[in-house]
């Protein structure tokens, strides 16, 4: 995988903290995402990855800590203001909406970011997007339960729609939270194929975490490793892979 | 890739079943619909005063109704307090107008904002908390209402209420007799339900479907669940506030106990027997809420009683309401038609 | 002075039927999570037994309450659990709801039906007297309210923490999944709760129907208060219903002298709505989660 030649960040993330309680899920946590990589966060269970994205992405408040988007402090904001901003993601229990048909479902997913509420009650309801519309469910290959609520899709079409819903609206930074998390093989290589072109032919920058290590390693620039609520290294694939630090975090519990 | 074309093809026809059958249920629909637009229509040729006072109390009723129904069934919010916004509709035109200050129509316009205003105020707690605790907030906001009516004598004539109320004219053409005040019912249903079919099949309505199906969803793609929340409020109670306004004439006398949290418990039952979230529920409900009983007079005393267990058996059976058992029978009728030719 | 203290003792006697009715509800929702809406309604109709046992035997009051609590307990515990709520239970929340919804409307109109709709006097389980100290008057019936309350309550008390039973009860309404993975048998336990409600309805009747008489239409108020009294205090402990019951009592009867009489009701629906908006715990509960 060949590692992205720009060197902006366009996401910094400074010192966040996070406590719930007595637990301290984030201690700390400073890290860069550049434009146009993919970033993979890995990291043993209850290390505080979701707790991380929830505090970048407005459903948590980091107890102290900044985000700044492209330079501009963002901390704390509220969800739809970021979403509005360029941000856009899954989280890592599957959240689509039921009761709508899976094209109902991607219209939701961009309407905020077309019209104002005022507005998008006079415009037509596929505001114009039919076709776009069309193509995200042949690309993700949903072609065939379109017509379907989601509530009645697969586990794995469900998850399908929930990325495709993260990149509706065209976001120019996506996190994704597990989306290999209860997939077979050949929807994870659409999983896959799909990163792989918004990425490469749109310049789309990932932050993914995963379980799934053969995924992540793949496909990611660089991988982010967090332990125990803080950051314990960054680098490629390769490097994460022989660090003894990363290996006795995994095993050493 | 033998394989794939293979599938495609079933796919696409299965596609043009489903499609014809769609086309076969909307039909249906549409008819079932005229149909009863018109026997509505022609109802005054066959049926008495008494009759057509029914109809036009259901058709008021309704209209409240799909206000609870778009803040419940589409937002997801409950609200137990259907009853006393129509009571501030109702006495918020009714003193405008008795005083002298706007005629009928007017006052009934203030009267809605009014209640959107309050209704939206209402949804501020909706924010801070969900489910049951909203439904306590919006219960014990209907019986402030109520208590402030009851008290305020000045005002509201206390617990006797206002009698005397005038039925309107429109553009000089009395409404007084029971068949042109019927109309005007039917008129207003017809408008408000318009409105409120374009609204739940315009983005807005995918939004509040959002925010009742998933409002950390619906956020993290940029809905704002705070606008659309105090939107299902306001519009929910603005059309409780019409009905409230339109209700006032039709009986000519209103009082506190038309409004309490009696009321709004039967528009809860209403919606959710009828089948909430669908348009069609609302009609149903109220229906069986203010027509049967008035049908089934010879069993008045007992009919509360009949009511309640039939509101307690379909719940059993069908939690999602007459809609549900609508649906239950096409889904049992259509998928069987469609296995033969599939 | 005297009269605060006379209103308090009258308050904590109307609080303390309010606090019996309101642990009843509070118990059922800890337990099963059955918000039932009908508890007024089974407080009003356990009066109405009560009067009909009375009139069949012709027996005093005291008795007949003794014979109509089996009834009761059948009735509106055994057959209340069976009939309605375990079908529903598995459906969520909001179908019971409804259906207790109906269920309220049934027995208020059945009770119409049954015996009219005008009030029936309900004797004195104690002759009414008053009885002064320290200038200060009092009702003897109040304080053997209050004493008759105080009994059960420390009674219920002791039996949750001191016996077998009661201690599975109370873990049972701590955290069902919990208890069930320890061998506790969940479900009879959840019966047992709709039982000791239908006790507690029915002793709030024979406390409260004396003043009030027995009327169809008693229900509504008194389940609203009850339903108040379970979310004020915290409906997540049964001791925080026990103390919504008391202050909500109190507040009544001290607003209602000191403010204002027509309004005596809005004191505690004020307090329920700021309890619900900045602690929906409750005063005394213990914090739910809150999704985000």
């Amino acid at each position: 995988m060949s590692v992205s030649n720009t060197n902006e960040p366009v996401l910094e993330v400074r010192n966040i903290v996070k406590a719930f309680g007595s637990v301290q899920a984030n201690r700390g946590i400073s890290f860069d995402v550049y434009k146009g990589e993919i970033l993979g966060v890995i990291g043993p269970n209850g290390c505080g990855k979701s707790t991380l994205f929830n505090c970048i992405l407005g459903q948590l408040k980091p107890d102290s800590g900044t985000v700044k988007l492209y330079g501009q402090d963002v901390t704390g904001q509220p969800p739809p203001k970021l979403s509005k901003a360029g941000l856009g993601r899954t989280f890592q229990l599957l959240q689509v909406f039921d009761s709508m048909r899976v094209p109902d479902n991607l219209l939701t997913s961009v309407q905020a970011h077309v019209a104002s509420v005022v507005s998008s009650l006079f415009r037509s309801p596929d505001l114009g997007m039919k076709a776009q519309v069309g193509t995200v469910i042949e690309s993700f290959r949903l072609g065939h339960v379109a017509r379907q609520e989601a509530a009645r899709l697969s586990y794995g079409q469900q998850k399908l729609l929930d990325i495709a819903m993260g990149f509706m609206a065209g976001p120019q930074i996506v996190f994704l939270d597990e989306p290999a998390g209860g997939v077979n093989l050949s929807m994870l290589a659409s999983v896959k194929e799909r990163i792989l072109e918004l990425n490469q032919n749109q310049g789309v920058t990932f932050a993914i975490i995963e379980h799934n290590m053969e995924f992540i390693f793949e496909i990611a620039h660089r991988i982010l490793v967090l332990a125990d609520g803080q950051v314990l290294m960054t680098g490629t694939a390769d490097e994460v892979r022989r660090d003894p630090r990363v290996i006795e975090a995994y095993l050493g519990r | 890739m033998i394989r794939e074309t293979k599938l495609d093809q079933e796919i696409q026809a299965t596609r043009i079943v489903e499609d014809a059958n769609e086309k076969i249920w909307q039909r249906i629909k549409f008819g079932a619909i005229v149909l009863m637009v018109a026997a509505l229509i022609i109802a005054p040729q066959f049926a008495g005063n008494y009759l057509i006072y029914v109809l036009s109390l259901w058709a008021i009723i309704t209209i409240s109704a799909q206000g609870l129904n778009l803040t419940m069934g589409f937002a997801g919010k409950v609200s137990l307090a259907q009853g006393a916004f129509m009571g501030i509709g109702a006495y918020t035109s009714v003193l405008l107008v008795k005083n002298g200050w706007a005629n009928y129509w007017i006052a009934m316009l203030i009267a809605a904002v009014f209640c959107m205003m309050i209704g939206a105020l209402i949804g501020f707690p909706a924010l801070r908390v969900k489910g049951h605790y909203l439904a306590f907030v919006t219960l014990a906001f209907n019986e402030l209402v109520i208590l402030v009516l009851r008290n305020e004598e000045q005002w509201t004539g206390g617990p006797l209420g206002i009698l005397n109320i005038e039925r309107p004219s429109m553009f000089g053409y009395s409404l007084f007799q029971p068949v042109r005040f019927y109309y005007f019912c039917l008129l207003m249903l017809g408008i408000v339900t318009l409105a409120v079919w374009y609204m739940i099949h315009s983005p807005w309505g995918r939004a509040f479907k959002a925010l009742r199906d998933n409002p950390n969803r619906a956020e993290s793609v940029g809905l704002s669940t705070t606008t659309y929340t105090l939107l299902a409020f306001a519009i929910g109670s603005g059309l409780a506030g019409i009905a409230g306004a339109m209700l006032a004439p039709l009986v000519e006398f209103i009082d506190p106990s038309s409004f309490d949290l009696n009321k709004s418990l039967e528009f809860l039952l209403m919606v959710m027997v009828g089948g909430r979230g669908t348009m069609a529920g609302p009609f149903i409900g109220a229906f069986f809420a203010k027509v049967l009983p008035e049908l089934l007079r010879f069993a008045n005393e007992y009919y509360l009683i009949v009511f309640a267990v039939f509101v307690m058996v379909v719940i059993l059976f069908f939690p999602t309401g007459i809609v549900g058992i609508g649906s239950y029978l096409k889904d049992r009728f259509f998928s069987g038609k469609e296995k033969e030719s599939g | 002075m005297a009269i605060f203290v006379q209103l308090l003792v009258a308050g904590i006697a109307t609080g303390a039927v309010y606090a019996l009715v309101a642990s009843g509800f509070a118990l059922l929702w800890q337990t099963s999570g059955t918000i039932n809406f009908a508890q007024g309604e089974f407080v009003m109709v356990s009066g109405f037994i009560i009067l009909a046992v009375m009139s069949f035997f012709a027996i005093g009051v005291v008795l007949a309450f003794v014979i109509t609590i089996p009834i009761v307990v059948f009735i509106f515990g055994f057959l209340f659990k069976r009939v309605l709520v375990q079908p529903l239970i598995k459906h969520g929340d909001f179908p019971l709801v409804i259906a207790t919804i109906g269920l309220a409307i049934l027995v208020k109109e059945g009770t119409k039906i049954i015996w009219g709709g005008n009030a029936l006097s309900f004797p004195e389980v104690i002759d009414d007297r008053i009885l002064r100290f320290a200038g200060v008057r009092m009702s003897l019936a109040d304080l053997v309210t209050i004493g008759i309350a105080a009994v059960i309550i420390i009674a219920f008390q002791w039996f949750l923490n001191y016996t077998f039973l009661g201690r599975s009860m109370e873990a049972t309404a701590q955290n069902p999944d919990v208890a069930r993975i320890l061998g506790i048998n969940v479900d009879r336990m959840i019966l047992y709760t709709f039982l000791i409600n239908a006790t507690l309805v029915t002793v709030g009747a024979l406390l409260i129907t004396p003043s009030y008489f027995a009327k169809f239409s008693n229900g509504e108020a008194l389940g609203l208060l009850a339903f108040m009294a379970a979310i004020i205090g915290g409906f997540n402990q049964v001791r925080g219903a026990l103390i919504g019951g008391f202050l909500i009592g109190i507040l009544e009867n001290l607003g209602a002298f000191y403010i204002s009489s027509e309004y005596r009701t809005a004191f505690p629906l004020v307090l329920f709505i700021l309890v619900i908006l900045f602690k929906p715990e409750g005063l005394f509960g213990r914090r739910e989660e809150r999704t985000i």
